[in-house]
């Protein structure tokens, strides 16, 4: 009961200030952390080889706001392992009265430190 | 009757939302089975071991709870994918939680102050190379 007190509480503080963060792993096993300060943000395909962690998705952006955006996805694909996020689609819905931005992509990590 | 009916309906919900996992899909990698284990005997690790290791499986699942299904604290995924660990007998797993809130006036990429939210759970069940 505590805890689903706790959950309603941090739901009902964090919804007007907050976007959400979707990660789906699709890779085999385990990657080290990375920083998420070094994750690069990419619109094309790097020449390096990679292997593939993982999608990720984000919602809830004002349209203007495509660095903070990038930043929350650099700061939850850190965990992943992700050297780097290759966004694959992007776009504006309208929900109620206001536009909000949204991205997808794919999350990598250079082979040549893969193990 | 009735209260009984509603008391119980209140106490699974609540159990629901504290504990209950959607989107659950696993992969099996080997051709050979492993008998279970006690969940005790399973290590619950959040990096990779030093030891060498063989990735025997992958779990990941959605944890459920209020909202988008967020939730807070790592400890019930590690004691999901213990379970979920010992069940093919794996010596370890390493679990992993992704996703969830990002305040919109947080500025650094790698300060998140809601870093302990996730909307993903994952273990990775491995077995030592001893």
């Amino acid at each position: 009961m505590r805890m689903t007190i706790l959950l309603a509480v941090l739901t009902g503080a964090c919804l007007s200030g907050c976007a959400t963060v979707d990660v789906t792993k699709t890779a085999r096993g385990f990657y080290e952390p990375t920083r998420a300060d070094v994750i690069e943000i990419l619109m094309t395909k790097p020449s390096v080889e990679y292997v593939e962690l993982g999608t990720v998705s984000t919602t809830g952006w004002a349209p203007s706001k495509t660095a903070k955006m990038h930043n929350a996805i650099r700061s939850k694909t850190a965990p992943l392992g992700a050297d780097a996020v290759i966004v694959t689609n992007s776009g504006i819905i309208r929900a109620g009265n206001r536009n909000v931005l949204w991205t997808a992509g794919v999350a990598i990590r250079y082979k040549d430190k893969a193990r | 009757m009735a209260v009984c009916g509603a008391l119980q309906a209140r106490f699974w919900l609540c159990l629901c939302l504290t504990g209950c996992v959607s989107d659950q899909a696993h992969r099996y990698y080997l051709d050979e089975r492993y008998p279970p284990k006690d969940v005790e005997d399973v290590e619950v690790l959040w990096r990779a071991p030093e030891e060498p290791y063989t990735v025997i499986a992958d779990f990941q699942a959605r944890p459920g709870g209020l909202g988008p299904g967020i939730r807070s604290h790592g400890e019930w995924a590690a004691e999901y994918m213990q379970k979920k660990a010992a069940q093919i007998g794996a010596d370890a797993v390493i679990v992993g939680t992704y996703g969830g809130y990002r305040a919109k006036g947080d500025e650094w990429a790698g300060i998140d102050r809601h870093s302990e939210t996730y909307s993903r759970i994952t273990g990775t069940a491995i077995k030592y190379k001893r």
